[in-house]
């Protein structure tokens, strides 16, 4: 069920959404996301969080039970919007018979893109992911990162306001997946919105302004970097003589001891400089303190940890009785 | 534009499987067994007059010859090319037209464009008919040439053939279709729509033998289901009736005059029975009626089709 909301600001602006398969799996159980013009998003989660699912509903792959919101400002599933939506699956399949110019054309011409721009568009595109000598060799001949290189200029073949990748460095190389990098850098400042689906952390955090965390069906945390990241901040305080003499006292102060080092959770610098007063005190002498971001790997941890035991099974609907 | 890229797409899916060659090949045989056989002033000449066979009724520059060799053209080539084997070949050839359309991967690019998904299944559906379009045509065109040329007989009503064979076709691939987007497998799809057409054989053959012997049913009952059941389901079996009456042939029990090579009066009973059975068959059978409820019959089954594919979820 679709329902128009207010025109927002927002690229993508999905609320409540819901989706339930066959045999009750609840894939989706009212996901709430917002995604700025001109940002690249990254929306991250274990697997069977339903991150798929999600982005097949914006593309309307997958018919939601109940969806409302906006995608570029027009209520979801909008037809005219995809002319100017970009997509990428997490596998891409090409007709083995066409050759690399000819995919793209067939695809631009779905994109409703016209002949003559769909003609210089393949070829600059070509070239830019890296398949400029392959143009004219047919798909099936094609590896695995070839194919994936050919999705992204296929993705993009429409100039689109909105280029939505499922795992877009699968299956690329070291160096593939750095040009991606600096492909989704470009975009963002050529004003383009991305909106990356991928389990690759350290990438998301290498080019993502918001993230959002996906688990079973629900957004569990969702903001910029930053944000995510500042209420887990740990800092470690160094001593020239281990403190375990002190481990009563660090820990009544809310410190710990690990592996040699006092560490105080969380961005209280009362409770550092109590520690630190303790220390001095003491005659110990302090040798750094050092605060201590945590990646984006530890909040993913730290959030799925605390649905621990369900990662990887999504929630079935209760049977009425 | 996006539609006839999809139809160009489908055609060059079906035409990049070998048996888009092998059905070519197969029709540049035909044509050229059909050249092996001429026609001179004695009658039949084989093997470029390696053997001859004298026939009046069969020389070259006879009146006959004409209607003779249409007949054989639709009797024995149209006939069985229409029939069964040009089909079953272009099934083959279609039946992955949806199921390949629909393989992860290749769908979430495909459905994500600006296109309605009916769009979409429609533009595979014509890409099918296309395929087989280009297949009737070559088949058509050059057993045409090879008459015209071999025979001298140039018989135009016989382009007949090519809208419906491809008609055929598509009382067939509406099953295909709607059997690929439900199974989402080339082969079960292909297995199961041959069993669809051996259905609609059979309520058509229980049709014409219970309006041929209505003392089998003496209530009456299995003969109006049976009438009933043949007005809803594509009547194939008319086609060839329909490409008959339309290029004017007469069947093979009239050209051939086996009723005077009977030796007993029961068999020229038999004989005069059959060639009037022919003649009523074709008298009764009302062309615009039968295609026009086997049309209604493919929409219907089309529009079941567009409602599964449009409601899925890929």
């Amino acid at each position: 069920m679709l329902h128009v909301t207010e025109i927002t600001n927002w690229a993508v602006d999905l609320i409540g959404v819901k989706k339930t398969y066959a045999r009750k799996i609840q894939a989706l159980r009212g996901v709430n996301i917002q995604v700025g013009r001109g940002e690249i998003f990254g929306l991250l989660g274990p697997n069977g969080a339903g991150k798929s699912t999600l982005v097949k509903i914006m593309m309307t792959l997958v018919h939601p039970d109940v969806a409302h919101g906006t995608v570029l400002g027009r209520p979801l599933g909008n037809r005219k919007k995809r002319a100017v939506m970009g997509f990428l699956p997490e596998q891409s399949q090409f007709p083995p018979y066409l050759t690399a110019r000819q995919t793209l054309d067939y695809y631009g011409a779905l994109a409703k893109v016209p002949a003559q721009k769909r003609r210089e568009r393949s070829d600059s595109l070509l070239g830019r992911v890296g398949l400029e000598q392959w143009v004219d060799t047919r798909v099936s001949q094609y590896s695995k990162g070839m194919l994936r290189r050919l999705g992204l200029a296929q993705a993009l073949i429409n100039d689109p306001e909105l280029i939505v990748l499922d795992e877009p460095t699968d299956g690329l190389d070291p160096i593939g997946r750095r040009e991606v990098r600096a492909l989704l850098t470009e975009l963002r400042r050529a004003g383009k919105t991305v909106f990356i689906n991928s389990h690759l952390l350290s990438e998301v955090e290498m080019v993502c302004d918001r993230v959002a965390i996906l688990n079973q069906g629900l957004v569990a945390r969702q903001g910029t970097l930053s944000e995510l990241t500042e209420h887990t901040m740990e800092y470690r305080i160094a001593t020239t003589v281990e403190a375990s003499a002190l481990r009563e006292e660090v820990e009544r102060l809310g410190g710990s001891l690990q592996d040699g080092h006092i560490v105080v959770s969380g961005r209280d610098a009362k409770v550092v400089n109590e520690i630190i007063d303790l220390l001095r005190s003491r005659d110990y002498s302090i040798e750094s303190v050092e605060p201590r971001r945590f990646s984006l790997e530890d909040v993913f941890v730290e959030i799925i940890g605390d649905a621990a035991g369900s990662v990887g099974a999504p929630p079935v609907v209760a049977r009425k009785a | 534009m996006q539609l006839l890229a999809i139809v160009i797409d489908s055609f060059r899916d079906a035409k990049d499987r070998k048996i888009f060659w092998i059905m070519i090949i197969i029709s540049v045989m035909i044509a050229t067994s059909m050249a092996c056989v001429g026609f001179n002033d004695q009658g039949v000449d084989v093997l470029f007059g390696t053997w001859t066979h004298a026939t009046p009724e069969w020389s070259a520059g006879s009146e006959e010859l004409a209607a003779n060799v249409a007949a054989v053209a639709i009797e024995v080539i149209a006939d069985n090319y229409l029939g069964w084997i040009g089909m079953v070949m272009a099934l083959v050839a279609t039946a992955a037209v949806f199921p390949s359309l629909m393989e992860h991967g290749h769908i979430d690019i495909t459905a994500s464009k600006p296109l309605a998904r009916w769009q979409l299944f429609l533009g595979r559906y014509l890409g099918g008919m296309v395929f087989m379009l280009v297949q009737a045509v070559v088949f058509v065109g050059l057993t045409f040439l090879v008459m015209g040329v071999r025979w001298g007989c140039w018989t135009w009503s016989y382009f007949w053939l090519v809208p419906l064979i491809v008609l055929m076709f598509s009382y067939l691939f509406a099953f295909s279709a709607l059997f690929g987007v439900w199974t989402r497998r080339s082969m079960t799809s292909l297995m199961l729509t041959m069993m669809a057409w051996f259905v609609l054989f059979s309520v058509q053959s229980t049709h014409a033998l219970l309006e041929a012997n209505p003392e089998w049913d003496k209530t009456g009952v299995w003969r109006r289901t049976a009438a009933g059941l043949h007005w809803v389901v594509p009547k194939t079996q008319d086609i060839t009736v329909i490409a008959g009456k339309l290029v004017g042939a007469k069947s093979i029990v009239e050209v051939i005059p086996l009723e005077e090579a009977a030796e007993t009066e029961r068999e020229r009973e038999e004989f005069r029975h059959a060639v009037e059975g022919q003649r009523n068959l074709v008298a009764e059978l009302n062309p615009g009626a039968s295609i026009g409820s086997s049309l209604a019959a493919e929409l219907a089954i089309i529009l079941l089709a567009v409602r599964l594919f449009s409601r899925r979820d890929f």
